[in-house]
Formats: C-alpha cells, sequence, structure tokens
C-alpha cells in the first residue's frame, strides 16, 4: 500500500461504476451506479486533498448523494407502478 | 462605502433569497394545518416573490465576499438574482392560470419550484467550485422530481430521463471537482484563474465543464432534453429552459474564462459548433412543439457557447442573450401551455388557423419565433447579433460563421411554425378556451421581446455592467 493506493482504488472505482451506468439497462443498477460515482469521488476528496477541508466537504457529498438516492428511488417506486417494469428499454411513453 | 451601508446593502441583498426560503416552507407547510389556506399556495407563492423582488436594489459597485468566499454578491449576481425571480414569478403566473401540479401536491410543486430557484442563486454567486457543486444540486434535484409531478406516464419518463442524465453529470463533475481539490486546495474561482494546468487538472477541468454542459444541453450531453421537455409540465419546460440553463451558463462562462487557451478552449470550440449544428439538424424534423422548442433551446445553447469566444464583451452580450432568450421561450410555452390538449403539448397542426381563431395569440407566437431566429428588429436579432459580433472580434470568424450558417437552417423551423399558423385552414370544431394569466403572460413576453429589441440600450447597459464582476 503506498500513497497512491486510495487515489488508484478511487479512478478504478469511478471508472467501474461510469462504464457500468452506461452499459446497463435496470433503472435500479444504475441508480447503485450513480452512488458508487459519488463514492469514487468522495474518496478522492478524502484521500487527495487537505485534511480537515476535504473531510468537511466529503461529510457534504454525503448528504447530497443522500438526496440523490431519495429522488432517485422516490422516482423509481413511481415508475414502477406506473410502467410495471424497471426496464430502461421498457419505458417509452415518449419519441427518442 | 462606510461599513454600515456595506452592512445594510448585504442585509437586504440576502434578504431576498431567505424570504424566498420561508416561502416555500410556508407554502408546504401552512395548508397543511390552516384548513382555510389550502388551495392558496399559488398567491402565497406570487405575494412572496413580488415582495422579494422589492428588496432587490441596484447593487453598489462592490464585490462583498460572504461566508469565506463561499458567496460572492456583486452587480453580476443582482442581475441573475433579478432574472431568476423573474423567470420564476412568470413561472408561477403561468401556473396560477393552469396548475401543473394535482391539487393535493401543489404546496410541494410551488416549494419545489422555489427551492430550484434559490438553487439557482446560490449557483450564480458561488465563489468556488464545491459551492458551485451544491448549488446545482439544490437547482437540479427539485427540477427532477417538478417534471414527473403529475405522476403520469410522461411526466414520469421525463423526470426519470433528466434524473439519470442529470445525476450523472453530477457524478462527473464531482469527480472532477475532487482531482481539483487535490491540485488547488483553495478551489475558488479567483484561486483556478492564474494557477497552471498540468494534464491530471485538464482531466479534472473537462469533467467538471462536461457535468455542467449536461445542465446546460450542449451536445453532445443534450439526450436528455427533447424528452424531458416534452413530458414534463409545460410550466416546468418553461423554467427549465430559462433558469436551469441560465446557471449552466454563467459557470461554464466562469470556467471558460479561467483558460486564456490550449485544449479546453478547444474543447468549448467543439462543443459550440457541434451544438450548433446537430441541435438545427434535429429541429427540422420535429412535429411537436414542445419537442421544437426543446432543440431550440439546445441550439440556444450553442450559440451563447459561441459569444463566451468574444471574451469580457462576449459575457455581457451573454447577459443580454439570457434574459432576451427566456422571455421568448417562455412566451412559447404559454402559448403550448394555452393550446395543449394533453401533456404532451400541442403538435405543430393544432396550430393551424391560429391566425382567424385567436389573431393576437397567434402574433404573439409570430414573435417568439421571429426573436428566436433572430429576425430584426426583434430583442433575439441583437442577442445573436452582439454574441457573434464578440467572437469575430476576437478571431473566431470560422466558428461565428458555422453558427450563422446554422441560423439561417433555424429559420426554417421556426417559419414552419409562422406559415401553420397564418396559411393552414383552422379545423371546424374550435372551442378556444379562455387565456386568463396566461395571456397575461404571454402579452408580457411579447412586448418585452419587441421592446427589448426596440429600444436595446437599456438592458444591455445593464447587462454589460454587470459582466464587468465576475
Amino acid at each position: 500500500m503506498t500513497a497512491h493506493t486510495p487515489a488508484v482504488i478511487s479512478f478504478v472505482l469511478f471508472a467501474i461504476a461510469a462504464a457500468g451506468f452506461l452499459t446497463c439497462g435496470s433503472l435500479v443498477r444504475m441508480l447503485m451506479f450513480l452512488e458508487l460515482m459519488l463514492n469514487a469521488a468522495n474518496i478522492a476528496f478524502v484521500a487527495l486533498g487537505p485534511a480537515v477541508k476535504s473531510q468537511a466537504y466529503a461529510v457534504l457529498l454525503f448528504a447530497i448523494a443522500a438526496a440523490e438516492a431519495g429522488v432517485g428511488l422516490a422516482l423509481i417506486i413511481a415508475l414502477a407502478s406506473a410502467f410495471k417494469t424497471l426496464d430502461a428499454g421498457g419505458i417509452k411513453e415518449l419519441k427518442g | 462605502m462606510s461599513p454600515e451601508t456595506i452592512t445594510s446593502y448585504a442585509a437586504s441583498a440576502l434578504s431576498g433569497p431567505l424570504l424566498l426560503v420561508l416561502a416555500a416552507f410556508a407554502c408546504l407547510l401552512l395548508p397543511l394545518f390552516v384548513k382555510a389556506l389550502r388551495g392558496t399556495q399559488g398567491l402565497i407563492a406570487l405575494g412572496a416573490l413580488v415582495v422579494a423582488l422589492l428588496f432587490l436594489r441596484r447593487a453598489p459597485s462592490l464585490e462583498l465576499n460572504l461566508f469565506h468566499g463561499a458567496l460572492l454578491l456583486t452587480p453580476l449576481s443582482a442581475y441573475l438574482w433579478a432574472f431568476a425571480m423573474g423567470a420564476l414569478a412568470l413561472v408561477v403566473l403561468l401556473s396560477l392560470s393552469r396548475p401543473a401540479a394535482p391539487e393535493d401536491s401543489q404546496g410541494e410543486y410551488y416549494f419545489l419550484l422555489f427551492m430550484a430557484t434559490i438553487g439557482f442563486m446560490a449557483l450564480v454567486a458561488a465563489g468556488d467550485l464545491f459551492t458551485a457543486f451544491i448549488a446545482l444540486e439544490l437547482l437540479s434535484l427539485p427540477v427532477y422530481a417538478l417534471a414527473g409531478i403529475r405522476r403520469s406516464k410522461p411526466g414520469l419518463e421525463a423526470s426519470y430521463k433528466y434524473f439519470m442524465l442529470g445525476a450523472f453529470g453530477s457524478g462527473l463533475t464531482v469527480m472532477g471537482i475532487a482531482i481539483l481539490n487535490a491540485l488547488y486546495p483553495e478551489l475558488s474561482f479567483a484561486a483556478l484563474k492564474g494557477a497552471s494546468a498540468p494534464a491530471l487538472a485538464q482531466a479534472g477541468f473537462l469533467l467538471v465543464i462536461s457535468g455542467f454542459a449536461f445542465k446546460t444541453a450542449l451536445v453532445p450531453f443534450h439526450m436528455w432534453v427533447p424528452d424531458a421537455y416534452e413530458g414534463a409540465p409545460t410550466q416546468v419546460s418553461a423554467f427549465m429552459a430559462a433558469a436551469v440553463k441560465a446557471g449552466g451558463v454563467v459557470v461554464l462562462w466562469r470556467l471558460f474564462s479561467l483558460f486564456e487557451g490550449g485544449p479546453v478552449l478547444e474543447v468549448f470550440w467543439w462543443l459550440a459548433a457541434i451544438t450548433a449544428v446537430t441541435a438545427n439538424l434535429m429541429a427540422l424534423g420535429q412535429t411537436s412543439l414542445k419537442r421544437l422548442l426543446a432543440y431550440s433551446s439546445v441550439a440556444h445553447a450553442g450559440y451563447i457557447a459561441v459569444a463566451f469566444f468574444g471574451g469580457a464583451r462576449g459575457f455581457g452580450a451573454v447577459l443580454y442573450y439570457l434574459p432576451v432568450y427566456a422571455m421568448a421561450t417562455i412566451g412559447a410555452f404559454a402559448v403550448a401551455l394555452a393550446l395543449e390538449k394533453d401533456e404532451k403539448g400541442p403538435k405543430l397542426d393544432d396550430l393551424a388557423g391560429l391566425s382567424k381563431t385567436r389573431p393576437w395569440l397567434a402574433a404573439a407566437m409570430a414573435a417568439f419565433m421571429f426573436s428566436l431566429a433572430g429576425v430584426p428588429p426583434l430583442a433575439g436579432f441583437f442577442a445573436k447579433f452582439y454574441a457573434f459580433a464578440g467572437a469575430v472580434n476576437s478571431g473566431y470568424t470560422g466558428l461565428v460563421v458555422i453558427a450563422i450558417i446554422m441560423s439561417a437552417v433555424s429559420m426554417y423551423y421556426y417559419l414552419k411554425v409562422t406559415v401553420v399558423m397564418y396559411m393552414k385552414p383552422a379545423p371546424a370544431d374550435q372551442h378556444p378556451e379562455p387565456l386568463g394569466l396566461t395571456g397575461l403572460v404571454i402579452f408580457l413576453m411579447a412586448l418585452g421581446v419587441i421592446l427589448a429589441g426596440v429600444l436595446s440600450r437599456p438592458l444591455l447597459t445593464l447587462a454589460i455592467e454587470a459582466s464587468r464582476w465576475f
């Protein structure tokens, strides 16, 4: 474990999350990958930035990630009851 | 200026947003406890907005640094705050005349609208990147929910597409900020400005820029726009086109102005060019009015990105562009709202014969379309003229030529709307509903589009004054 390890973990996690988000078709998984992206950024904040300030940023980012998950889950529940599916391809009411 | 005057100015300047927060909670909570207030949320919202607008004074020429530089109050922020509250007031008027939300979620509707506006106000006043990110989330999260507030199929689909891509953009932004945070612990725009940018920092900047490009809807980050604008309640679409986009534009400009040249500016060049070309070509085939306006909004984001290349003068042009574009697009969405029979809004064919059945509505719509297309003497022409003139002066003639050619292409679809209204016969069974407050909004916007063009000087002077303070 070197000083670079957390940075590498964070970048790899971010890359996995972004790739996963773009390729998977299920809304719940997409939401999980979104959270993973934010967590990767959180690791980068804490591991790379100057001590106290970045940790404060990380705490704020937890709150934002939670708010985003809240909105996302509410939306997914509403979608599930309206469309009876959580497959991104199955929700096609609008053109395009 | 004496410290007392500055304190009183800060107190007065911050009272506006604080009042909006109070009003938001009043709209959300009061009707739950006081039965008599149910259904009056819109009026509470409108009243609070009028008072908040009264708090706006002419900002003194100084930069007021609040909360250790997290917020910077300048004439620029005052200008954009007035813009945001004005746009919000118009959207509230539209929602009063035709409710966007079901009866039992009126409170949430206004709460979310107000929260998004406060997010916008924090975003344009943000002094550092992390504050900008939090403000961006405060601006976006309520709008995701607003798009689907009716819980109908089109609304929910719009909401989910907007949410997924918007949140993905936020993820990119925050990762970029984390990288920049490692290299420039200050993170304030002022500290970033003089800094040398190694390769890792440029990667960080590009991530941040792509995140904000999602919000501003620059191609290739625009995929959500047509669906979100079409499926969302029309009042919310108007808010998205006017306010959310403007917030992204201001932060993109701050990022743009950090650089004198190099790869980041080249990325901006391509974003502007691709946006202007793609959006206008995609708009040509649209048959739904709201989708057409969505692509038009993407195209205008491209023109604004072209204006960035004019440097400081270009930013003055952008600040003039934003309200001019907002007036035309809110007006056009208001017309769509007046004519809509289902949630997806009117088709272009539904406008047939409008000049016979409702001549004034047709004339106003024609004014909006001509302003968006950039026909003199309407405001849209001057906005485009100043935007492109700055970029030409800085030597980006090639980019401006692309933008002007695509602007000529855009004439086709804007004129198509007018042709349908004036040349096609009206279907026989027409029962026009009374316009009510929607009519007032349409009238005000038509007046604004004409006046801001014929007498462009006052607004332009304000915009240029504000542009000196960023």
